[in-house]
């Protein structure tokens, strides 16, 4: 309801003026300043400030805040200064939050890209058959939604009955009858979590590297090949360098994504066990949700925030770079 | 299947074909390797595939046979047991699936409205702050959900929009319509100027001119942008799993989330849940995904 009523305000003045603007386009276009572009742009303005915006705001106050259930229930405002930031810099589980989400986030990213770029260029050489099961098998992993997925990935690695388990044993990969995956070693938790967003992750970026690479203009192979350029120099001598802007584009993207990942831990583990899959995300939302110190975790999430400002720096030059900013 | 196949056209093989051919002695070892590279394919293909197909085979699977010690791989045994599980595991289900749809399509109509109004300015005007402004866009999908979900608990609390799906709704629109704007304005781009110049020219007042010629040009771009801006709102998880705490209010997605953690051993019903629940979005998905590897790979190879 909030969100229709600027909207629906705003679009007829909208209107209005263009009719107005009806007879002579073409001179008006250069004539003066044009309103009609902020007319269009008004509503999106004010739900996005009104609905980000604000929000963020509020979020910066909350964190210099001494928020609780009693602030959340009475509406009464308690400033503390700086407090809370330097409780969760004082605090070691929020330390090992930040290294752990920094891991992670590398780890899935590094994996993504590294399989997906295998994948690309796999599927450039292989028969039809393959290349076309492969990238339906992709698309299918692709689409599934995050909650899906983390709900599936539990009961392959289920500690009963799970196929993971029996698959391993079956391979005389070790006696693995229940071994619970996310609920004892951190460690192992993570490997769970890794790799169920490595398999979401890949279709993306292998399909996104495959069609960069097939857009190479095929005589810089040729000429590559008649100077007796071997085939792992023509790869990185020519086909990284020409898909570069891509490669940066989809890791910026990546790290974005990974860094943000929060549904697939927490219904696979709710950060356990003993926290040891909290990122900075799930550790912000635990403070705030089940501690009830809202003030806490928001000064978490403005640190979260001012990590992804720098990653969206070089997402936002990375686009601009390939001409998107236009 | 079919969405997949333009991004990978014969044409695309021909050329690394015609370059191995002139090294003939090379035959043999590029057989080896072509059935070295074809296994790894395979296999690559099993692993990205097998989850999906575990779900679904388990979903169709009697309890009997999910729980056993040496699972059964073959689609032989089949039941729709599980989906009756999942559908009466909680009576409020089909207030879970009419709470989705309604959200998500909500949302998909706000961010489509005002999305392609915004779209337009982006793509067909020249005005101060416009580069400011498509910065601000990719920005904003960069901001994690974790960071606004304190603050729209206290705003939604202080509104009494907890457990309204209008205000859940709203917060859906945060996310859905940065990313609205963005890829209309990509369609509206791909639509030379000059046509709806020429209409004006012809005199076609400028709402004419976009009726009549624009809007027919980008109505396949406004279905896929709604398909994938519908998928987003469909897939959300953590604004519906706070702010929606009645038990008639979840989404799906919170549906599912509690099931998981209630399911005991009903592993088949929570698997048809998750089928049932998951079957929209895959469908849409397939119908639009060749957009984003397309888009994306247009404007990044740079000679």
């Amino acid at each position: 309801m909030i969100a229709a009523e600027p909207g629906a305000g705003t679009t007829a003045p909208a209107r209005r003026r263009s009719r107005v603007a009806g007879p002579a386009p073409l001179k008006r276009l250069h004539a003066r300043v044009e309103w009609l572009p902020y007319w269009l742009l008004t509503p999106s303005i004010v739900l996005i400030v009104v609905l980000l915006g604000y929000p963020l705001v509020r979020l910066v106050e909350t964190s210099f805040q001494e928020y609780g259930l009693f602030q959340l229930f009475s509406h009464t405002t308690k400033w503390n200064g700086v407090a809370n930031y330097q409780a969760i810099l004082a605090s070691g589980s929020f330390w090992d939050s930040v290294l752990r989400t920094l891991v992670f986030t590398a780890a899935c990213v590094g994996l993504t890209m590294l399989v997906g770029m295998g994948v690309a260029v796999l599927l450039i050489r292989l028969n039809k058959v393959v290349r076309t099961a492969i990238s339906i098998a992709m698309v299918l992993a692709w689409a599934m939604p995050p909650i899906s997925a983390a709900i599936v990935w539990q009961w392959l690695f289920a500690n009963q009955w799970g196929v993971v388990d029996w698959l391993l044993t079956a391979l005389h990969l070790g006696h693995l009858d229940n071994l619970d995956w996310t609920g004892t070693s951190p460690f192992r938790a993570f490997c769970v979590i890794t790799m169920m967003i490595v398999w979401q992750a890949v279709p993306f970026v292998a399909l996104s590297l495959y069609a960069g690479l097939t857009q190479v203009p095929t005589e810089l192979y040729e000429a590559a090949r008649v100077d007796g350029a071997s085939a792992w120099r023509v790869f990185s001598k020519v086909t990284v360098p020409l898909i570069t802007p891509i490669i940066g584009l989809l890791t910026i993207l990546s790290l974005i994504w990974d860094f943000n990942v929060f549904t697939q831990i927490w219904v696979l583990t709710q950060g356990g066990p003993n926290g040891g899959t909290e990122t900075i995300g799930v550790w912000s939302y635990v403070e705030a949700f089940t501690g009830s110190q809202f003030g806490l975790g928001a000064a978490a999430s403005v640190v979260a925030m001012a990590l992804v400002a720098v990653m969206s720096f070089y997402y936002v030059r990375s686009l601009v770079r390939t001409g998107e900013v236009r | 299947m079919s969405a997949a196949a333009p991004v990978m056209t014969d044409r695309v093989l021909t050329p690394s074909v015609k370059l191995r051919r002139p090294k003939r002695h090379w035959t043999r070892r590029q057989l080896l390797s072509s059935a070295v590279l074809n296994t790894i394919g395979i296999v690559f293909f099993v692993l990205t595939l097998f989850p999906v197909y575990w779900m679904v085979l388990t979903a169709f699977k009697p309890q009997g046979d999910v729980l056993s010690s040496t699972p059964d791989f073959s689609p032989l045994h089949l039941t729709l047991g599980g989906f009756a599980d999942a559908i009466h595991q909680s009576p409020f289900f089909w207030d879970y699936v009419a709470n989705t749809a309604i959200v998500s399509v909500a949302t998909v109509a706000i961010s489509l409205a005002v999305g392609l109004l915004a779209a337009l300015a982006l793509a067909r005007f020249n005005f101060r702050g416009r580069k400011l402004y498509l910065v601000v866009l990719l920005a904003i999908q960069a901001v994690p959900q974790t960071a606004l979900v304190i603050p729209l608990f206290f705003t939604l609390q202080r509104l009494h929009q907890l457990n309204q799906l209008s205000g859940l709704t709203a917060t859906y629109v945060v996310f859905d319509l940065p990313f609205a704007i963005w890829m209309l304005r990509g369609f509206v781009q791909s639509v030379p100027r000059d046509i709806e110049e020429a209409a004006m020219v012809d005199g076609c007042g400028r709402m004419a001119a976009f009726r009549r010629v624009l809007l027919p040009l980008i109505a396949p771009g406004m279905v896929a942008t709604s398909i994938f801006a519908f998928i987003q709102a469909w897939n959300q998880y953590l604004f519906a799993y706070v702010f929606m705490q009645q038990n008639d209010k979840y989404t799906l997605t919170v549906w599912l989330q509690t099931f998981s953690t209630n399911r005991g051993t009903d592993y088949s019903g929570l698997m048809a849940g998750s089928v049932l629940y998951t079957l929209p979005v895959v469908v849409l998905f397939i119908l639009v995904q060749r957009k984003v590897v397309s888009g994306l790979a247009s404007g990044a190879v740079k000679g």
